[in-house]
């Protein structure tokens, strides 16, 4: 009856491709999230840092 | 199919002007610090704030109910309004119910893994004993700090969406329906919700310190953005009346209203209305003017939605490429064309 249902849903297991195309996704998610965090802490420390007394 | 040259300079060089925006906030800080002479950072690591304005302490639980409850039941009733007066028409099909539907409850559940799993598991372990290690920064700093790292990063992972050919099918569902209502606001396909860069960049930065910030910007960005997708012209009055049009010109260009949004869900540009290729801005659309993005018209499309829309399934819609649809020719479905770049 479930592989019935996924049938119906048309699933078919990820092919190689799709899991590139997920997976080249994430990669630009995470560099869109990486370059404000690494700008906004890194400045924050260097604050820290540069005005140490 | 792939980006134009012209398209990667553009890239290449709006990436560049967004890094130093981004370092805007902490330049203004130590601006700040080195005219004062104040070192908090001195201070023992605490979670509490003794900056925080007395305002704020007032407004606080408020502010946690609308976030938790209360987009929940501005999207609902307002759904159901805009849906008893008749603002779909016959175009809310049963296969357009159905994906508003499940795309506004399924992420509900399925979200809370990937948020609990970043929140107690990836942060503590990618960056131990700095739970709120900024908590020192100024109510006010943090709060531009959030506003900006926060909108910015979604209007690229927006941006992107439309003009990197191999994502856009991850976004194309918030824009398949024939539509414009509350209902958008939560239509998006479970892939593109799951990975939406300003959630980590903002669990990030709360866990470094700045909560309190985080939610007035949370609150303020939801209450803009809902604004923004639903059907209530809230900005009109502004462009009808002369007196607050130079109001109007100041708004228009630093928040999303419903008419710059509604122009970026509409299917055509050849009305010099619509806006697809455009009008990235969630709650700023100073950046669509930075960036040479955004449209303004101070008018409304006559019809939203995408030229080559097939009605995919809800499954596929919500879940491609893991569920595809069976339609022939769809870009959802196996081996579909990929348009891309809209």
């Amino acid at each position: 009856m479930a592989i019935s249902f996924f049938r119906k849903l048309s699933f078919r297991f990820l092919t190689i491709s799709d899991i590139k195309i997920i997976g080249k996704k994430i990669i630009v998610g995470w560099i869109v999230s990486l370059i404000p965090l690494i700008i906004l802490a890194g400045g924050l420390f260097l604050i820290i840092r540069l005005l140490q007394p | 199919m792939s980006l134009s040259h012209t398209d990667k300079v553009k890239l290449k060089r709006d990436i560049g002007i967004s890094a130093l925006i981004y370092a805007i906030p902490v330049v203004v800080l130590y601006v700040y610090f080195q005219f004062t002479g104040a070192k908090p950072w001195l201070l023992p690591v605490s979670p509490e704030h003794s900056d925080l304005p007395s305002f704020f302490n007032f407004i606080e639980p408020y502010l946690k109910q609308i976030q938790t409850r209360g987009f929940f039941a501005i999207i609902i009733i307002l759904g159901i309004l805009e849906f008893s007066l008749g603002l779909y028409e016959k175009k809310w099909t049963k296969s357009e119910k159905l994906v508003d539907i499940v795309c506004f409850v399924a992420p509900i559940f399925l979200l809370i893994p990937f948020t609990s799993f970043h929140k107690f598991v990836v942060l503590p372990f990618v960056l131990p004993g700095l739970e709120n290690y900024f908590s020192w920064v100024p109510f006010w700093g943090a709060f531009f700090l959030i506003a900006i790292a926060d909108d910015l990063t979604q209007y690229w992972y927006h941006r992107l969406h439309h003009q990197v050919p191999f994502l856009w099918r991850f976004h194309r569902t918030h824009h398949s329906a024939p539509y414009m209502g509350m209902a958008m606001a939560s239509r998006q396909n479970f892939i593109y919700t799951v990975f939406f860069s300003q959630i980590y960049v903002t669990a990030t930065l709360i866990y470094l310190g700045l909560g309190p910030a985080a939610l007035l910007v949370g609150v303020l960005k939801g209450l803009i953005t809902l604004s923004a997708h639903s059907s209530i012209p809230w900005d009109k009055p502004f462009y009808k009346y002369k007196i607050l049009h130079p109001v109007a010109w100041v708004l228009e260009r630093v928040i999303s209203t419903p008419a710059t949004h509604h122009a970026h869900h509409a299917d055509t540009l050849d009305d010099g209305v619509g806006n697809y290729k455009g009008n990235f801005g969630n709650m700023f659309f100073l950046w669509d003017v930075i960036f040479k993005t955004g449209i303004i018209t101070r008018k409304y499309p006559k019809s939203y939605g995408i030229k080559f829309y097939k009605q995919e399934e809800w499954y596929a819609q919500f879940l491609w490429p893991i569920f595809k649809s069976k339609k022939e020719g769809s870009e959802l479905s196996k081996s579909g064309p990929e348009i891309g770049g809209v």
